[in-house]
């Protein structure tokens, strides 16, 4: 484990956490502006014409009403907008307001809560957290459709504090039900919020030690000011952005963030991505990829201008089904990720994308003769040096190298002497694309 | 060196390119973990499943004040005895209690009931209601009898490791997904799959980490490599006989049932069926799924008896929590408190455990619990996996007589 990281490494770690990876242009773009510079970049999306983006996504004519378009959609604006941290950020509030299209069943729905989360990612919890109060694909999936004045229904109100805001154990059941009367009548009609005011219980509630005639605002309000709320949002956001089990030091900065700037959001990533423990070797490459990261790094890396349609079924088979969450608690990530089977997922991925055309791998050249000669790669150990370095800062020990080397030559090859050229083309070829294949289902590349 | 490109569609998808162990897996399987030792087979069911609408106090008139909308009436209830009934759906499983190969045990829970689905599901994963421990209540029996290590001590079938199933000493696997269980290489070099595989599996041999998350990756991917192409094999071949229902239920319990006729016995199996979270219109959701479950269970049942090896398994089904007595305002239930687990095997005693709760005598509305969960877990352990329970469970419970 390195204590202090290069320049680049840090560059590196920083586009895959924030981001989902980088193509080698982006990577010298992010060196050539410096660190701290582009936290501030990633951290400001709204300044940025994303025209490139919008010219791929209006060239596929998608049909937002259809949920498979609308999981292709949201991969593209992953693998190609120019603010990934908006697309991370859309993800994680995607998790953490976990909905599931498969009670929703209602893709423009779900189409509107991204919008929303996107829109609101980087501003103020509590704003985005009344949006989502008003969010009819939430209200949809947590039954508050049916909470009525007199016998409410708790499904809203006890997820809205055990899993959105304060965490288990930071309130009582009693809180629960005077926070679903509080919501009692926060309907949808015509895929709209529609607030029913005959169905609102306009009395007054003891919520949390408030008391009051609230409603849901209110109750927002009263979450959001909450000291459990900010430590809660900050463990997450550390975890998802950090390690699964963060070091507290920064966990307690950026819960320090959320209170000092009213839970700004930008405040808090902003903290936590120039924070010590973020840019120091403790975090480098010791965060197991999400299903997410590994697909869109893999398309960055390989710098792929076109996605197939079935890469959404490659990330459901990998545990991360975009717009189907597993429960409201959304993806536990970490070691969760890595199972027998969605191993095996990761596993046949690599292998599709090394099929598929490799034009653009390694800015423009396609891979085999051309890359060779282009980066003059006339050994083993050129090839190995050049695509460990591509694709895993050139983590990689000597055993396992060698193992590469092996592979290429087909006999034993201590030292990577082996000459290329003693391949033919097409043996080439299957040797580029068996070793990218190799390093993509590395363990190595299974970590950000 | 040669390779050849071929046309992709022309391949048999990689089955050509199996040079690794084949016979690794199946003798892992073919091993006992402890030798002469029984089979578990866990059914959660998520959400929340409403034990008043399944086991039903029908004979109780509290129970329909309780339930004016969503109540199952007297006369559809599939009577059990003069008090309590199946819920209607559950036809194929009454037959099961008739033929006395299912016991219910009535008001499972534990004390300090916590409504949450996750915590819940927590304290039953874990046993352990009081803190969050590392490991599952199967992840320590696995650690306690699993000595020789075998890497393929019990299986899960759900998409995510439940937490029921860590352990300590080794990762269970999970196949979920037994049709797409083999990993496929560059259908365009089929000549140079073996040099690949070789490649990959010293390349894993070789990987070390102090990162325990990534020691992970390493055993999984491992085990990845031994127990992929033997899979999809073994299920195709097998000879299914009983008849189950359609769904991807039934079929993950087939092919449970398939691992278990090719598997020594002496191994844990985990499975879930989700959607009980029956805040609203639960009567046609809840009905719908304990079809599901009670015609996949009677069918899996059929087809362990018919492979003789139905007096080696039993299977135990519960869910984090039952639910509210009362009904809501949008003709659902809210989260409530205790349940009636079912246990069903040939070796099972079949019949009606433990007290139904109280109907009058409630606790912020919730049912108070009978029995405490884990002595459903005591007398399993105790009595069919051979192990002492208190081992397990960190002190002892009463064991009950189903087992």
């Amino acid at each position: 484990m390195k204590a202090t990281l290069s320049d680049t490494n840090l560059i590196q770690h920083l586009l895959r956490r924030a981001g989902f990876g980088y193509t080698q242009d982006e990577l010298e773009f992010f060196q050539n502006l410096g660190y701290e510079p582009s936290v501030d970049y990633l951290l400001n999306p709204e300044s940025k014409h994303n025209e490139s983006l919008d010219e791929v996504i209006k060239a596929q004519n998608f049909d937002f009403t259809n949920i498979d378009h609308l999981k292709l959609w949201w991969l593209m604006r992953m693998a190609f907008s120019k603010n990934p941290l908006e697309e991370k950020m859309t993800l994680f509030w995607h998790g953490h307001f976990a909905t599931s299209n498969a009670k929703v069943n209602n893709a423009y729905l779900m189409y509107l809560q991204n919008r929303t989360l996107r829109q609101y990612s980087l501003l103020h919890f509590k704003d985005l957290l009344q949006a989502v109060v008003y969010d009819p694909a939430m209200i949809e999936y947590l039954d508050n459709q049916y909470n009525y004045k007199g016998k409410p229904n708790e499904n809203f109100s006890r997820e809205l504090m055990e899993l959105f805001t304060l965490g288990i154990g930071n309130y009582t059941e009693t809180d629960v039900k005077e926070g679903a009367r509080a919501f009692t009548g926060y309907h949808t009609r015509n895929l709209a919020f529609y607030f029913d005011a005959k169905a609102h219980d306009f009395g007054e509630k003891n919520y949390l030690g408030h008391k009051g005639d609230f409603n849901g605002n209110d109750i927002v309000e009263i979450l959001a000011n909450e000291t459990n709320c900010a430590e809660y949002i900050s463990l997450k956001l550390c975890r998802f952005f950090v390690s699964p089990s963060p070091n507290m030091t920064i966990v307690k900065d950026v819960t320090k963030a959320y209170k000092n700037n009213n839970g700004n959001i930008k405040m808090m990533l902003y903290t936590l991505f120039n924070h010590p423990v973020f840019k120091s070797g403790v975090s480098y490459r010791q965060l197991i990829k999400s299903p997410v990261d590994y697909t869109v790094s893999s398309i960055k890396s390989l710098e792929k201008k076109e996605l197939d349609s079935n890469y959404p079924k490659y990330l459901a088979s990998m545990g991360q089904d975009l717009f189907y969450p597993p429960s409201v608690k959304g993806w536990d990530g970490g070691k969760t990720w890595i199972a027998t089977d969605t191993f095996i997922a990761r596993y046949n991925f690599a292998s599709h994308i090394v099929q598929s055309k490799m034009d653009n791998m390694a800015k423009n050249f396609i891979a085999s003769k051309t890359l060779v000669d282009k980066f003059n790669l006339s050994t083993s150990f050129d090839l190995v040096k050049y695509l460990c370095l591509l694709f895993i800062d050139n983590d990689v020990n000597e055993t396992m190298q060698n193992s590469f080397y092996n592979y290429l030559s087909g006999t034993d090859d201590k030292n990577g002497d082996f000459k290329l050229d003693q391949l033919s083309n097409l043996e080439l070829d299957a040797k580029i694309r068996g070793l990218t294949q190799l390093i993509l289902t590395s363990p190595m590349y299974n970590v950000a | 060196m040669k390779i050849t490109r071929r046309n992709l569609l022309k391949l048999g998808l990689g089955f050509s390119a199996v040079y690794l162990d084949p016979y690794r897996l199946v003798n892992s399987l073919a091993s006992p973990v402890k030798s002469g030792n029984n089979s578990l087979v866990v059914i959660q069911l998520l959400g929340g499943n409403d034990g008043l609408n399944t086991v039903i106090p029908y004979a109780n008139g509290k129970y329909y004040d309780l339930r004016p909308r969503i109540g199952i009436k007297a006369n559809e209830v599939l009577k059990l005895d003069s008090n309590v009934g199946f819920h209607p759906n559950l036809s194929a499983l009454a037959k099961l209690y008739d033929e006395k190969k299912l016991a219910i045990i009535q008001g499972c829970g534990y004390e300090n009931p916590n409504l949450s689905h996750f915590r819940s599901l927590e304290i039953w994963q874990t046993a352990n209601p009081d803190k969050l421990l590392p490991t599952g209540w199967l992840g320590r029996y696995i650690d306690e009898v699993n000595q020789s290590g075998n890497p393929f001590p019990g299986i899960n079938l759900d998409f995510t490791l439940p937490k029921s199933l860590i352990a300590n000493s080794t990762i269970i696997p999970s196949i979920s997904n037994f049709k797409d269980f083999h990993l496929d290489n560059d259908a365009h070099y089929p000549d140079d799959n073996k040099a690949h595989i070789d490649a990959f599996k010293n390349m894993y041999q070789n990987f070390e980490s102090k990162n325990n998350d990534l020691s992970i990756i390493k055993k999984t991917g491992l085990d990845a490599l031994s127990a992929s192409f033997k899979i999809p094999q073994m299920a195709s071949k097998y000879n299914v006989l009983a008849k189950y229902p359609k769904g991807e239920f039934a079929n993950k319990l087939k092919f449970m049932a398939c691992l278990i006729a090719n598997s020594a016995s002496g191994k844990v199996y985990n499975l879930s069926l989700g959607g009980f979270d029956t805040h609203v219109n639960q009567i046609n959701q809840q009905a719908h799924l304990l079809n599901e479950l009670s015609d996949s269970l009677f069918a899996f049942h059929k087809d362990l008896e018919a492979h003789s090896v139905s007096d080696k398994v039993i299977t135990v089904i519960f869910s984090e929590f039952g639910r509210r007595p009362s009904q809501n305002d949008g003709q659902g239930t809210d989260h409530g408190t205790s349940q009636p687990v079912m246990v069903i095997g040939s070796k099972v005693k079949g019949g009606l455990y433990g007290q139904y709760p109280s109907l009058t005598d409630l606790d912020n509305g919730n049912l108070k619990h009978e029995v405490d969960f884990r002595c459903v877990y005591a007398s399993i352990l105790d009595k069919w996996l051979n192990v002492d329970s208190s081992l397990i469970l960190g002190k002892n419970f009463e064991n009950i007589d189903f087992v």
